[in-house]
C-alpha cells in the first residue's frame, strides 16, 4: 500500500513553491518518501525546495520583486495612520486625537503598531526599575488615557485582524506567486527589525536597568518580539489565504 | 570558455549520473545515485538547481513524462545530457587529469 506524504509539509511545499520544477520535486520526494524514508528526512527536503525556490523568484525579475517590496512597504506606511484611526474607533468607540499628528511625532512610520498592551496589562506587576514601558505610556502623548485601560486580548485581536488582511491585500496585488511575494516582504521586515533587535540585545545583556530604553529589559524585548512575529504570522496566513482561493479560483476555470 | 559556462563540482558530479543513467534520469534516480556514489544524503532541491544551470548553460535537455499516481498525480521530468554538454565534460576532465598529473602528495594514499 502506498504510505501517504506527511499531509502539512506538502501543503507548505505547495503554498511556498510554485514553479513547474517545483512540481516536479513534489513528485519525486512522494515517490521517495514512498520507498521508505522517514518523516523528518521529507521535512528536511521540503525546507530546502521552500528556500531554493524562494531563492531562485529572487533572482528572476529582481527589479521586479524589488517593485513589490516597495509597494508592500509603501501600502504599510500608508496605512499605519489609518489604522490608528482604526484602533481607536474600534477599542474606544470614537477618534481621540488626530493620528495623523502622533503617528509623525512619534517617528511611528517605519514600526509597528506600539507594543502597549502586554506591557499596559502587566506592568503593575513589575519592579519600579521594570517599568520603563509603562512610564512612557503614561507621559508619552502618543496614546491616550482610553486607550491605555484598553483589554489587551481585544487588542491584540485586532491586530492580527490588520495584519491578515494586510497579507491578504498584498497577496490580491499579484497576480501569480502570491505566497512568495508576501514572504519576501515579511523577509524584508525581518531585515528591518533585525539591527534594531541586536542592537536592543546588546544594551539588554549590558545593562538591565536602563531608564530611557523602552526595551531596556529582557522582558520587553521579548514582548517586543512576540508582537512583531504575532504580526508577521498572521500576514503570512492572509497571503497563503489569498493565494489558496486564487489558485483554486484558476483550477476552476481551467476545468 | 566563459567562466559562466563552466562547471561546478556539484554541477559535475550532476552531469557524470545524468550520462551514467542515460534515458532513465529523472530527480529520484539522479538523487539515489549520487548518494549511492558519494555516501551523502542528497537534496532534491539542490539536484534541480543544478540542473537548471546546466539547461541554462545548454548542456542538459529536459523533458515532461507522464504523471503517476505513486507520485501523486505529477510528471516526472527527464534530463538529457546535450552534444555541448557531453564535449564540457570530457573537457573538464582533461583539465582535471592534467591538473592531478605529476601530485606525488596525491599519489600512494599519503595525503
Amino acid at each position: 500500500m502506498k504510505r501517504p506524504v506527511p499531509r502539512i509539509a506538502t501543503w507548505l511545499l505547495t503554498a511556498f513553491t510554485s514553479g513547474p520544477t517545483d512540481d516536479n520535486i513534489a513528485g519525486d520526494l512522494a515517490e521517495r518518501y514512498s520507498t521508505g524514508h522517514s518523516r523528518g528526512w521529507y521535512w528536511y527536503q521540503v525546507f530546502v525546495a521552500v528556500v531554493f525556490s524562494q531563492v531562485r523568484y529572487v533572482k528572476q525579475r529582481r527589479w521586479h520583486k524589488l517593485m513589490s517590496i516597495a509597494l508592500a512597504w509603501g501600502i504599510l506606511l500608508v496605512s499605519i495612520p489609518l489604522q490608528r484611526v482604526l484602533f481607536e474607533v474600534v477599542l474606544t468607540g470614537r477618534i481621540i486625537r488626530s493620528p495623523w499628528t502622533s503617528t509623525i511625532m512619534r517617528g511611528g512610520l517605519i514600526l509597528p503598531p506600539p507594543d502597549l498592551l502586554p506591557v499596559t496589562r502587566w506592568s503593575a506587576a513589575l519592579p519600579e526599575n521594570w517599568t520603563t514601558s509603562s512610564w512612557e505610556l503614561k507621559h508619552s502623548f502618543m496614546f491616550p488615557s482610553s486607550l491605555r485601560d484598553t483589554v489587551s486580548s481585544r487588542f491584540a485581536l485586532l491586530r492580527c485582524v490588520v495584519a491578515f488582511t494586510f497579507g491578504w491585500l498584498l497577496g490580491r496585488l499579484h497576480k501569480s506567486d502570491q505566497t512568495k511575494a508576501v514572504t519576501l516582504f515579511l523577509i524584508s521586515w525581518l531585515a528591518m527589525l533585525a539591527p534594531g533587535l541586536l542592537f536592543t540585545v546588546a544594551q539588554t545583556f549590558h545593562d538591565w536597568s536602563l531608564p530611557y530604553w523602552r526595551s531596556g529589559h529582557f522582558y520587553f524585548l521579548a514582548v517586543e518580539i512576540v508582537t512583531n512575529a504575532m504580526w508577521m504570522f498572521c500576514t503570512l496566513v492572509g497571503g497563503v489565504l489569498s493565494a489558496t482561493v486564487s489558485r483554486r479560483r484558476l483550477e476552476g476555470e481551467t476545468r | 570558455m566563459t567562466k559562466r559556462d563552466s562547471l561546478g563540482s556539484f554541477e559535475l558530479m550532476v552531469a557524470l549520473v545524468l550520462i551514467r543513467l542515460g534515458d532513465t534520469a529523472y530527480g529520484v534516480p539522479i538523487a539515489e545515485e549520487l548518494e549511492k556514489l558519494t555516501g551523502r544524503d542528497v537534496a532534491i532541491a539542490s539536484i534541480y538547481a543544478a540542473l537548471e544551470r546546466l539547461e541554462a548553460k545548454g548542456f542538459v535537455t529536459s523533458e515532461l513524462g507522464e504523471p503517476t499516481a505513486e507520485r501523486g498525480g505529477r510528471a516526472k521530468r527527464y534530463f538529457r545530457m546535450t552534444a555541448r554538454g557531453l564535449k564540457e565534460v570530457k573537457e573538464m576532465r582533461r583539465t582535471l587529469v592534467k591538473l592531478w598529473n605529476g601530485l606525488p602528495e596525491l599519489e600512494g594514499g599519503k595525503a
